[in-house]
């Protein structure tokens, strides 16, 4: 087994793992970070890609890394956005019953 | 079950029920399962698209084979990632408050010996690093994401403290949100007058066009991150008036 | 000199809703706002209607591509289109066109808070450019992020509300979308690996039995049926789509989901068409037929006005999936030519326009009423005979009835189903339509009721000045926009060749 079949074989397992999380897990937080989790697997996967051929790396999956770690960052800071303002929505109005 | 989950949806979505825990046990399970077996079984396309790269690397104005890649090869899905940072930015900043100025330094009387000291002497520190490693992208991994990660890090350590408060939503910040996106799109374009096709670099020039890029790209994703990192910490004003502000539907 | 692949007509599409976004971002609170963006969208109306009549003046079978960098795929990416693509374009070009002019009434200050409108416009052109490159892509990994920037700027628009139940829908939406599209570029990293290209049409030559091409397009179909929200993952749909402004609704349910949509046909019939079998097109035509049922029951029970028509739309959405069962199925490869193909396009376009035209007619409906409540519309056919006019059209396309664009899809549907001897999908139509218009007459009876003394107490209400504050006059723009597409769902229904023209294009584009 080489290595980079173990670092792909661990992405699907963190795949996997962060599936299991977003289905089962009962708060939005995690599963945000379930979500997260989920995209390093794939993205774990994809650069162990990068060297299957063990004399040569192949740079594009690194680019799509690249790429695809900004959108991670944008919809995990758009929802932890949107799951706080409903919490300060949650507050405010407990607030005023009381 | 989806009866109740779609007209009643109160609170974040609670699945406790063990048949659901079963059932994505069973899924992730399978899922692991056949795509380790993909893995093993299929040795793969032997080099993906390695050959072809390294092949036109003289061609992209970049020795760094990623850096073209994100810049050179595929600068249409770059543009468009830019495009995507850009929507959660708008979504998130406040809208309220233009006339406060962009920067504004604050003489605060209690000042946090430690965190005053990590701010003169690591932000500066921070700063040359991620020009250097914009600069170092064209040869050698680095480059526009890293170096503005870096920055927005640098920028966290600021805004521990009040000294330092940057007005996201001036004018001056709004242009510099929009500075790469807008860099991008106009040399995109300008160059099909010049070679005659969407994001075709003429050779001479590539490299340099391609830095150019990286350097407005890079200060619209530090200012991006930083105002992502600086609304959950000043979330408390925009979501009380946003929820004032329910208007008639 | 008017080859489309040489000439600037596609990038500008993808290029000109950006550089809108960042005009109307830097504008920002102006008087100005609402005329730029009606120019915008004006001028991107006119770029696809030169580019859809070039291309049907081409009359290529081939199918146009744009090579953006000058490198070419595998290298470069490219854009690409076809007849549906083209279609596809059409039709945002034509929504775009009215919906802009319908928010720039419905986001002028008089309907909604100004600093909403400082959000609205930079993110719906942002989610307009996404859709038009979303329409045009050929690159496997330039779909992902197209998805991800309609998926983003979505919930952003849904969130707009900002009261709580929009925010929360809009979450769901948005996490519902991120998972979707995980498991799209899961199956995009196994593509890659087997094919060494991210080319669409370079992994449908390659592309053959093997275990690898057939779980990649399992994940895909699971991750776009999610974001498709068909039975049972439409969960997330109705919350979305009925907390949403009203113009964002509308593109929501024309657009939005028959964005996802088109990329899972493109998927099915073009790119990994070797994997398919007739199985699995039977299931998602079964979860189809499901959804029709479903949705049409739970539109009927709904009691918000809004909420109805989000349920309509899951039920017609399920609809379209009646392709995959229906569709020519031979030599192991399903095709997306012939009379399946052509009633999926003609649902889809007919569903756009008309979904379109309820929508903005209800949202005139609720201002009007100042309620969504279904139950407080008795009578309101007198004060917005317009607005119920445009509803009770759009409704008769959705349910069916000729003469309407539905009219026409559904025929070709029910034709294509007793052809092919699969008589159980006519009985799953014939309900349908049934359900449907058993929703939308409760609705239309209640508008059109003249009970003297509801109409009485109305008159007594609208007299007392507090009671109806929270109803406003309905501008007269808002009421022409929904009106004219009430209207183009009506011509459609008498002018069918012309989308049957631009279909067929289609067959002869992926026969090849």
């Amino acid at each position: 087994m080489t290595s980079a079949l173990f670092y792909s074989m661990a992405g699907l397992a963190l795949f996997a793992i962060g599936f299991f999380g977003v289905v089962v897990a009962s708060h939005v937080m995690r599963k945000i970070l379930a979500l997260n989790v989920m995209g390093v697997g794939i993205f774990m996967f994809l650069i162990a890609l990068a060297k299957r051929n063990p004399l040569v790396v192949d740079p594009l999956p690194h680019a799509l890394v690249l790429t695809g770690i900004v959108i991670a960052v944008a919809g995990t800071a758009l929802a932890l956005n949107l799951m706080v303002r409903i919490h300060h929505i949650d507050q405010s109005s407990q607030e005023q019953s009381k | 079950m989806f009866n109740k989950l779609d007209i009643e949806y109160d609170g974040p979505p609670v699945d406790k029920s063990a048949l659901s825990l079963i059932a994505s046990v069973l899924v992730a399970g399978l899922l692991l399962a056949v795509t380790i077996t993909i893995v093993l079984s299929d040795k793969g396309h032997n080099t993906g698209l390695a050959t072809v790269i390294t092949q036109n690397i003289e061609l992209s104005g970049v020795t760094n084979p990623v850096t073209a890649v994100l810049l050179n090869f595929r600068a249409y899905d770059t543009l468009l990632e830019i495009a995507v940072l850009l929507v959660v930015v708008l979504a998130i900043l406040p809208t309220r408050d233009h006339h406060t100025p962009f920067f504004k330094r604050i003489e605060v009387n209690k000042q946090n010996l430690v965190l005053s000291a990590l701010q003169c002497w690591i932000a500066p520190a921070v700063v040359i690093f991620a020009g250097y490693l914009l600069w170092a992208g064209a040869h050698q991994p680095g480059g526009a994401f890293q170096a503005g990660a870096l920055l927005a890090g640098a920028s966290v350590l600021l805004f521990q403290s009040d000294t330092y408060q940057i007005n996201y939503t001036s004018p001056i910040a709004r242009v510099l949100l929009v500075l790469s996106l807008g860099v991008f799109i106009t040399i995109g374009t300008a160059l099909i007058w010049f070679e005659g096709s969407l994001l075709t670099y003429p050779l001479a020039f590539s490299g340099l066009l391609i830095l150019l890029i990286e350097t407005c790209a890079t200060v619209s994703i530090t200012l991006a991150l930083a105002s992502l990192y600086s609304s959950f910490i000043a979330n408390e004003n925009l979501s009380i008036t946003d929820n004032k502000h329910r208007t008639i539907e | 000199m008017n080859d489309l692949s040489s000439s600037l007509l596609l990038p500008a599409i993808v290029f000109l809703p950006l550089l809108a976004a960042i005009i109307a971002y830097l504008i920002g609170q102006n008087r100005l706002q609402g005329p730029i963006n009606i120019c915008f969208s004006l001028a991107q109306f006119l770029l696809i209607g030169l580019t859809t009549l070039l291309f049907l003046h081409e009359k290529t079978d081939q199918s146009e591509r744009y090579i953006i960098g000058g490198w070419g795929a595998p290298l470069g990416i490219d854009l690409i289109v076809d007849g549906f693509s083209i279609l596809m374009l059409a039709l945002t070009g034509l929504l775009t066109l009215l919906i802009t002019l319908y928010s720039a009434s419905y986001f002028s200050g008089k309907y909604s808070a100004s600093d909403k409108s400082l959000r609205f416009w930079p993110l719906w052109w942002l989610l307009i450019s996404g859709l038009s490159a979303l329409f045009m892509s050929a690159d496997a990994f330039n779909i992902y992020v197209c998805l991800e920037i309609i998926g983003l700027s979505a919930a952003a628009l849904v969130a707009l509300q900002g009261n709580r139940a929009a925010l929360q829908a809009a979450l769901r939406y948005l996490l519902v979308g991120l998972l979707g599209s995980l498991f799209y570029l899961f199956a995009i990293a196994i593509l890659y690996r087997s094919h060494g290209t991210l080319d669409l049409m370079q992994i449908a030559e390659t592309t053959n039995h093997s275990f690898p091409d057939k779980v990649a397009m399992i994940l895909i179909t699971i991750g776009l049926l999610l974001k498709i929200a068909l039975f049972p993952l439409h969960f997330w749909l109705p919350p979305a789509h009925a907390n949403a402004p009203t113009p964002v609704s509308a593109i929501l349910s024309a657009l939005v989901v028959k964005a996802s949509l088109y990329i899972l046909i493109k998927f099915w019939f073009d790119v990994l068409g070797e994997t398919t079998t007739l199985g699995a097109s039977q299931v998602l035509g079964a979860l189809g037929g499901a959804g029709i049922i479903y949705g049409s029951w739970c539109a009927f029970r709904a009691t918000q006005l809004k909420l109805l028509i989000a349920y309509s739309t899951v039920a017609q959405l399920g609809y379209i999936f009646l392709l995959f069962p229906l569709s020519e199925y031979s030599m192991g490869v399903s095709s997306f030519t012939g009379s399946a193909s052509q009633a999926a396009v003609y649902f889809i376009v007919a569903h756009a326009c008309a979904k379109a035209a309820m929508f903005l007619a209800a949202g005139n409906l609720i201002l009007a009423q100042g309620d969504g409540e279904i139950a407080q519309l008795k009578g309101i056919a007198v004060r917005e005979p317009l607005n119920v006019l445009v509803f009770a059209i759009a409704g008769i396309s959705l349910i069916g009835l000729p003469p309407s664009a539905g009219f026409i899809a559904k025929w070709l549907l029910l034709t294509t189903a007793i052809e092919s001897g699969q008589w159980w999908w006519v009985i799953v139509v014939i309900t349908g339509g049934l359900l449907g218009a058993m929703y939308l007459f409760k609705v239309l009876s209640l508008a059109f009721s003249t009970d003297p003394a509801v109409i009485e107490s109305r008159a007594v209400k609208s007299t007392a000045p507090v009671s109806s504050v929270s109803s406003v006059p309905v501008s007269n723009v808002m009421t022409t926009v929904a009106l004219i597409l009430a209207l183009i769902t009506l011509a459609l229904g008498f002018n069918a060749e012309f989308i049957l023209n631009i279909s067929n294009t289609v067959s002869e584009v992926n026969d090849i």
